[in-house]
């Protein structure tokens, strides 16, 4: 089953998940460089004193990637009318439901866990445990806004209804503004802690996209195609 | 799916509250350009140098009105611009004392609180610096500092092991000083682009002041006796005038720390919220002045040796975006904004009851929208309170 939901992004999953090692490689390289030439304590002060650190674009990449995987995953469905059948599979709504979306993101959970697990091994060589703790607060949140991004696009792609469509892909800018203003790089960051309150936000954030999918998908499965 | 639809509908709600006042201010909203003001030890007058929106340039005033040229200006500023004037060679004659560049510099100090610096919350981890460097030079040495609860822990950031001996001897020279840890909050001046170190404030666990230095590697711990449970902040500003080692902000305002023994000294401060609002205090050889921006106004007061207040003014900031505020109170029925401070903190605000008379127009455009359709009147109860963002929810949703 999972096997079969795989190959509806097989190709792009695969083109991405080097994209992704490409720019952590960069990231460690550039870190490797840098405390070659100005040294691990250097790079903390830098760090601590002027918010001197860049993911090198690894968040965006990260945001692009559970975009890109949803909008395949779902155009999949919507277009060869798949949905039409794996809804009315002989479960509960909410479990067919759960089960489009989860299979999806459980491989873009299993990239970004990989990915932390790496960035930890090569950051937490050089940073000060205070350093990683935001590093990691910020990526944390990072992933969980490209989790929210995967689940927006259910409810643009999958809602029949245009006008609903429109308003949800409105709302993922308006939250992808937002993301960035709570969470930008490091180096842009107005101060140290400033996402501290961000997971509550993302939390009304992720009402919305919930929402907006379970209403989408039942919209679709009462036939208001349009 | 009810519940949901409520849910999706809320957040819709919430997300127009935030946006839709953003909107109006980005689209409408002029920038402002705060007039600045100084003290003229020539007039024994406050300056102000401001710029003309209609006639797109700088004008200069006194304060009793009179306008000045740049010129003017500058030379009525002769601590401000003394580097001009002295190679000009129009340095004020009534100051020939004071015709010495280092002389002024020496005599000089300058202690800026903006909310761009206020509002940083930093990460647990400070450094000290060598207080009296071998080669003269001020450095960083290779440990960061943390505190634990019942210790600091001097971690090398070449290696990040911590150091544990170096660790005892200031965690032991910090208890004999009556420190309680676990360590609550450190103030410091990371940088070595100053004159000298003054080292770091520490406060402990029952809010008392604690100052530490290293010098020659070892501990200088000095209890301030300063106990304070509002401290917001301790901003260090080492000075060779050695007068204070820095600003105190707490619940009551700013006060300067002496050098005399750690006395507080009371700063006029009165109306200032640092989360948001520039303040500054301009020290010359032969003035000190306060200076704080408020947001409809500038305030100066002019105070004496002793920081006592001789005298204040004020000048209003005219507001270009009046009309903008009265739109929004008449349109929008509450926003939702960020509170000022170090985080992003959204807070229901400018809740507005002159927005009635535009809720009811909004009802009544909803009827001609809906004309002939059956429409529960629970859209209508929803348009009355949300005003805009109710109706714009409803027509999309």
């Amino acid at each position: 089953m999972f096997k079969k939901e795989f190959y509806k992004f097989k190709d792009v999953y695969l083109l991405l998940v080097v994209l992704i090692t490409s720019f952590l490689a960069y990231l460690a390289f550039s870190l490797k460089n840098m405390v070659q030439n100005f040294g691990a304590l250097d790079t903390n002060l830098s760090f601590l004193f002027k918010k001197k650190f860049t993911f090198f674009h690894l968040d965006d990449m990260n945001l692009v990637f559970a975009f890109v995987i949803a909008v395949f995953v779902f155009f999949h469905e919507r277009i060869n009318g798949r949905l039409r059948l794996s809804l009315h599979f002989p479960h509960s709504s909410a479990r067919n439901i759960g089960f489009i979306i989860m299979c999806g993101l459980l491989f873009v959970f299993f990239v970004y866990f990989v990915e932390i697990i790496l960035l930890n091994i090569i950051l937490g060589a050089v940073y000060a445990k205070e350093i990683m703790y935001v590093l990691n607060y910020s990526l944390a949140f990072n992933y969980v806004f490209g989790f929210l991004l995967y689940i927006f696009c259910c409810g643009f792609i999958i809602e029949p209804v245009k006008k609903r469509a429109i308003v949800n892909f409105i709302v993922m800018l308006g939250s992808i503004y937002l993301y960035y203003e709570i969470n930008p790089d490091i180096y842009a960051f107005d101060s140290f802690y400033a996402n501290d309150f961000g997971f509550y936000y993302m939390g009304i954030v992720a009402l919305y996209a919930l929402s907006a999918a379970f209403i989408a998908f039942d919209n679709y499965k009462r036939g208001y195609i349009k | 799916m009810k519940i949901l639809k409520i849910v999706y509908f809320g957040v819709f709600i919430l997300f127009l509250a935030l946006f839709l006042p953003r909107i109006i201010d980005t689209a409408l909203s002029e920038a402002k350009k705060n007039p600045k003001v100084y003290f003229s030890e020539n007039l024994n007058q406050f300056l102000i140098q401001g710029y003309d929106r209609e006639a797109k340039k700088s004008y200069f005033l006194t304060e009793s009105g009179d306008e000045l040229s740049t010129e003017g200006f500058m030379q009525n500023l002769p601590f401000k611009f003394y580097s001009y004037l002295l190679a000009k060679g129009i340095f004020p004659d009534q100051y020939t004392d004071w015709a010495n560049a280092d002389k002024i510099r020496a005599n000089s100090q300058i202690l800026a609180i903006k909310p761009s610096f206020y509002n940083q919350k930093s990460i647990p981890l400070f450094t000290l610096l060598e207080s009296k460097p071998k080669f003269l030079k001020l450095q960083f040495n290779n440990y960061g500092i943390r505190g634990k609860k019942d210790r600091i822990e001097f971690v090398n950031l070449e290696t990040l092991k911590v150091d544990d001996a170096l660790s005892q001897t200031y965690t032991d020279a910090l208890k004999q000083s009556g420190f309680i840890f676990p360590l609550k909050c450190h103030y410091s001046n990371p940088t070595t682009r100053k004159v000298f170190d003054e080292g770091a404030f520490l406060q402990d666990k029952q809010n008392t002041i604690f100052h530490l230095k290293m010098i020659n590697g070892k501990p200088l711990v000095k209890n301030t006796k300063i106990k304070n449970a509002t401290i917001k902040k301790i901003i260090m500003n080492e000075n060779q005038r050695k007068e204070f080692y820095g600003a105190l902000i707490d619940d009551s305002g700013v006060k300067l720390i002496s050098y005399d023994n750690y006395r507080l000294i009371p700063l006029p401060s009165r109306m200032y919220k640092p989360e948001s609002m520039v303040y500054s205090l301009f020290i010359t050889p032969l003035s000190r002045t306060v200076i704080i921006n408020i947001n409809d106004k500038v305030e100066a007061y002019k105070l004496d040796n002793n920081y006592q207040i001789l005298r204040n003014f004020s000048f209003p900031i005219e507001n270009n975006n009046q009309w903008i505020t009265n739109i929004k109170k008449y349109l929008l029925p509450f926003t939702l904004k960020k509170k000022d401070g170090y985080r992003h903190e959204y807070t229901l605000s400018d809740f507005s009851f002159l927005v009635l008379l535009a809720n009811a127009l909004f009802a009544l455009l909803y009827l001609v929208v809906t004309f002939k359709r059956k429409v529960p009147i629970l859209h209508f109860i929803i348009i009355g309170i949300f005003g805009i963002y109710g109706f714009i929810a409803l027509c999309l949703y």
